[in-house]
């Protein structure tokens, strides 16, 4: 397991310095927006990941109220901090990208309202973790917390074709060939989600074996 | 020029965030690791103790 743990960290440190030479040496530079489009890469990079985190968080939080099994919980959780994680990068670099283009950090857009949201959504599931002392009472109430938040991230996904917006649409999964990306552009924004989806589970198994930890210290305190 | 400015912002920030958790965690793992040796020693001592 420590050697697999490892790996994957090994595997994500290589793929993040690959990733990030190919955005600079590899990709081609954006005609109309010039070099500041390099952003692109690792804000959806960061959004894609912030995604599966919160899928993570779903799944995990379905198979806790099922099973009803601590680890499920310290599964759900972690991914949960990640996610606000990740998506504090895309809310970061997003409007670093906006400001040169649209000539505004922020607007209040479908696409960028909804992930804002999403964001809030998350930073509440901490703090209400936070804030219920009995833990089996925690891990229920946000377990249940965890499947309706998850609802938010469709719709965030979906928002540049359900509403106007002035954000760009789909450059994954319903984009696809149409997206009109470059195909250099598009392989590198490939590699780049994978860096933070090997990134994403390296926290993750780091994240766990720190709440473990806590978890048997506590039992250990409470037993002396 | 200008977008210069955003496109290094934009990168600085994302990777002073990403360390900054990394580098957290592994902080917070090494503290919980040597508390968790401490109270082993203890615990070890107190059972020592207690069938002396």
């Amino acid at each position: 397991m420590r050697n697999t743990k490892n790996l994957i960290a090994i595997m994500s440190f290589l793929l993040i310095l690959l990733s990030i030479t190919a955005v600079f040496f590899y990709a081609p530079v954006e005609k109309t927006m010039g070099l500041v489009q390099k952003i692109f890469y690792f804000h959806v990079a960061s959004a894609g990941t912030g995604f599966l985190a919160f899928a993570v968080v779903f799944v995990s939080s379905v198979l806790f109220l099922w099973k009803k099994k601590e680890v499920f919980d310290y599964w759900a959780y972690c991914a949960a901090e990640i996610g606000v994680l990740f998506t504090s990068l895309v809310l970061v670099t997003g409007p670093l990208w906006a400001k040169p283009i649209w000539n505004a950090y922020w607007t209040w857009d479908p696409r960028l309202t909804t992930t804002l949201i999403l964001w809030l959504i998350y930073v509440g599931y901490l703090l209400l973790r936070k804030m219920i002392t009995s833990p089996e009472k925690a891990a229920r109430i946000s377990a249940v917390y965890g499947i309706i938040g998850f609802v938010d991230v469709p719709i965030v996904y979906l928002s540049t074709r359900l509403w106007r917006t002035i954000h760009p649409g789909y450059v994954m999964g319903l984009g696809g060939e149409n997206s009109g990306l470059d195909p250099r552009m598009f392989q590198v924004l490939i590699l780049c989600l994978a860096a933070f989806t090997f990134l994403f589970f390296t926290l993750l198994l780091i994240r766990i074996d720190i709440e473990k930890m806590t978890g048997s210290i506590d039992h250990f305190k409470q037993n002396m | 020029m200008k977008n210069l400015f955003f496109l290094v912002t934009a990168y600085s920030l994302l990777w002073i965030i990403l360390f900054g958790y990394v580098f957290a965690l592994l902080r917070k793992q090494q503290v919980l690791f040597k508390e968790f040796n401490r109270l082993k020693t203890v615990l070890k001592k107190q059972v020592r103790e207690a069938t002396d």
